[in-house]
């Protein structure tokens, strides 16, 4: 106990204090049984440990997280000379409570948390600083104020990039019926980038020029669940509609299969974000306009780098700010986004393939009229 | 035996072995099908019902031929499911791992389209063998290993979905060529949809009215209901079929299913007992009925149904995506349980559940083409479900005694 007492006494807290409002914390979130044993462990570990920094992950199941984001955060943290120790929870809320338990348990000095979902964060953040960890919210936002710094795609920003490419489609002009295809329900990534769509549209709509057929959220950013909202769509309107703006790839597919059944693929504007292999080899079939893609590598090594700095006790500066719950808001280190599309494809499939994206899949079987320049020498490679 | 029983809680064992006759006297067995032709009925006049308000809701988009075609299509997948879940549900077991096999074989299928680049045919055997040898396993497990049914499915659910996300590494494969998408595009020509609707609602007629002459007794006014119902849906499905583009191959599959299947639960000793089984599992083995081969039986199917939905879906999407339907085992649960079937075996039909099925699917149809939110499809799903158990509490306490 003298142990622990002296690690929270140098994290500048009465240890007593500390200990009351652990135990009340946790014994709130998860019972007393389970968080007493890893609240003690903690200050065991961290003591002897001090070079370790933590990476709690929502799932696997996307493949940036095990190819990019992951990688990328333990390469930046150990050129710094640090540890990492990471683990990933099945996008399962209660399950990231243990994850992030035994992280604390592990010794780490800094956490970088992609939640499962931004509101159960807030538990978890609160239980990081009670032990006395700073926390990085990582891709997905986390309404807490004690978030010591949020690393992630502009999510807005991706949907006016998106809405802006569909009105450069129209030739400049937002006019007719649009299709919105939002991502999981209560996902701040969906969320944003919807929002970021009516930021462009809502001025269009008040005028009259655009109207919105059907915007849905999607479970599990199902394509199949796509498909049908635009099929039905397409339905309503008697074909009549001008864009199908998607919040991911997995759905523009779906929009695209319902818009084939139609003979309206490529006559559609459809956008989607993550530039996949079926996104990419959509966009050289001209099926879809493009995709958006956020440089991954780049969220990751900021994440690690900023780990590296508050394990280090060192100050963060950056010019952004992003607002958390009762007008505070929290350091904000936004990640670039880009469109690809035809022009860039080469480019692009030259950085991220192989790893996220594969060249060979993308490029194999399209036409060679449909084929942009220099496509032919990767292909080949 | 303790196979059968122990998928159930002991409430349900007791409540079932209650329905035994001594305690009241039985209910005939004319009298059990007269009821649940009129529940049938029942759920298509709601059906009507609501296509009727959606029409007016949506400014007339809802009954047109290309609508109506639509959630045809829609309906198919869940409606395949229901049927498989059905008879499980009758034999008092269950299936939750449909829509992650369904997952499963579409990534699988994807894969070795796209990345593999086999032929359509190879792909198709694959599946089916995967499909047949996942119930095959589901079936062992309950029937060697007496584990319930609940949760060596809940397992599969698990497994399954897991699978497809490593082999896909958690991304849509999509493109899996003109082929494959032939598969559930395809429709029946509209000339000969027509005149295969219009055959079908002459026969119906022709073999009632012949059926009543034979009869001694007076016409029962369920029959003709029935009848006439059977007649208005057909004429209905030749003018919306025959108007757009004819009969797409998912409804041909999954109409095909739901009407043999229905003549196998009515018309055959294998139909009989699956209803023996559910009515009293111990009494069924006593007289010589093989439950266990029987079982095999019908989780094979289950799993077979759903791999002809992972056909189709995957076909319609030309993408095998790992995370889709991932509530559409709950939704043919929901399904046959709107159409009458007893969570607690012995009751329900396919057909009741094909129609649970469409009037689910009218549901997220009406309101996507009002363009309302999903989610208040869950809360009306789950109102239904609801309601559907009132009504059945209410009305056929005689029958469930």
């Amino acid at each position: 106990m003298d142990k622990q007492a002296q690690v929270h006494a140098d994290d500048q807290q009465a240890p007593t204090t500390m200990k009351r409002r652990q135990f009340i914390s946790l014994a709130g979130t998860l019972g007393a049984t389970a968080a007493l044993p890893a609240a003690l462990g903690a200050g065991a570990a961290q003591a002897a440990d001090a070079k370790k920094v933590g990476f709690a992950l929502s799932t696997f199941t996307v493949p940036r997280y095990v190819k990019i984001d992951l990688p990328v955060f333990q390469k930046t943290a150990q050129a710094a000379g640090f540890t990492t120790a990471s683990l990933q929870a099945d996008s399962k809320v209660d399950r990231q409570i243990n994850d992030v338990q035994n992280l604390i348990g592990q010794g780490i000095s800094a956490l970088t948390l992609m939640a499962v979902t931004g509101e159960s964060g807030v538990g978890l953040v609160r239980m990081c600083k009670d032990a006395g960890v700073p926390v990085i919210a990582y891709n997905q936002m986390i309404p807490s104020p004690d978030v010591a710094a949020y690393v992630a795609r502009d999510n807005v920003d991706v949907g006016v990039k998106m809405a802006k490419g569909a009105e450069a489609f129209l030739g400049g002009k937002l006019k007719g019926n649009f299709v919105i295809c939002s991502g999981h329900p209560g996902d701040g990534v969906a969320m944003g980038i919807t929002q970021g769509y009516m930021q462009v549209l809502q001025p269009a709509i008040d005028a009259g020029d655009v109207k919105i057929i059907a915007q849905q959220y999607h479970q599990g950013w199902d394509p199949e669940l796509a498909r049908k909202t635009v099929e039905n769509a397409l339905s309503r309107t008697n074909n009549n509609v001008v864009a199908v703006l998607c919040n991911n790839d997995g759905m523009a597919g779906g929009a695209i299969a319902a818009l084939r059944a139609q003979g309206l693929a490529g006559k559609v504007f459809v956008c989607g974000l993550d530039a996949t292999n079926e996104a990419c080899r959509a966009i050289l079939m001209k099926e879809q306009d493009f995709s958006v893609f956020t440089k991954y590598d780049e969220m990751a090594k900021t994440a690690a780098d900023l780990s590296v700095k508050l394990a280090k006790k060192e100050a963060l500066s950056t010019a952004r700010t992003f607002p958390v719950a009762s007008g505070k808001s929290v350091p904000f280190f936004p990640i670039e986004s880009y469109l690809v599309n035809r022009d860039n494809m080469v480019e692009y499939l030259k950085r991220y393939s192989p790893g996220y994206v594969d060249a060979q899949i993308v490029l194999r079987g399209i036409p060679e009229n449909m084929l942009p320049p220099g496509a032919k020498e990767l292909l080949k490679a | 035996m303790s196979t059968i029983h122990s998928s159930l809680p002991d409430g349900h064992r007791t409540a079932a072995m209650q329905s035994a006759p001594p305690l009241k006297p039985p209910v005939s067995f004319s009298r059990i099908l007269e009821l649940q032709t009129w529940r049938m009925l029942g759920l298509v006049l709601a059906i009507g019902v609501m296509w009727a308000v959606f029409q007016v809701l949506t400014e007339g988009s809802f009954v047109s031929p290309r609508n109506l075609s639509n959630l045809a299509v829609q309906t198919s997948v869940t409606a395949l499911l229901a049927v498989g879940m059905t008879w499980l549900m009758v034999a008092r077991q269950i299936d939750f791992s449909g829509g992650a096999l369904i997952a499963l074989l579409g990534v699988i299928a994807a894969k070795t389209q796209v990345a593999l680049g086999w032929p359509f045919v190879g792909t198709l055997a694959v599946l089916i063998a995967l499909g047949a040898l996942v119930g095959l396993g589901q079936a062992m497990l309950v029937t060697r290993l007496a584990i319930p049914a609940f949760i060596t499915t809940l397992a599969a659910f698990s497994y399954l979905r897991g699978t497809a996300f490593i082999i896909s590494d958690g991304m849509t494969v999509a493109g899996l060529g003109d082929r494959f998408a032939l598969v559930a595009n395809a429709n029946i020509p509209p000339a000969v949809s027509v005149a295969l609707f219009l055959a079908m609602a002459v026969a119906v007629a022709v073999f009632r009215i012949q059926a009543w002459r034979r009869s001694p007794g007076p016409v029962r006014p369920v029959d003709v209901a029935a009848a006439l119902t059977l007649i208005a849906c057909l004429v209905v499905s030749a003018w919306a079929f025959g108007s757009y583009r004819g009969i797409p191959a998912p409804v041909v599959a999954a109409l095909l299913v739901v009407m043999i299947a229905t003549v196998v639960a009515d018309h055959t000793a294998f139909g009989r007992h699956i209803y023996a089984v559910g009515a009293n599992p111990e009494a069924a083995r006593r007289a010589g009925i093989k439950v266990k081969g029987m079982l095999v039986a019908l989780f094979v199917l289950s799993s077979l149904l759903a791999t002809l939905g992972s056909l189709i879906q995957t076909s319609r999407l030309d993408a095998g995506s790992p995370g889709t339907a991932e509530f559409l085992s709950l939704e043919a649960i929901s399904a046959a349980v709107i159409g009458g079937t007893s969570l607690f075996g012995g009751r329900g039909t396919v057909a009741g559940s094909a129609l649970g099925a469409l009037l689910m699917a009218t549901i997220a149809n009406g309101l996507s083409l009002m363009g309302v939110n999903t989610y208040w499809q869950l809360v009306t799903t789950g109102a239904l479900l609801i309601l559907a158990l009132t009504v059945d509490r209410v009305t056929g306490k005689e029958e469930a005694a």
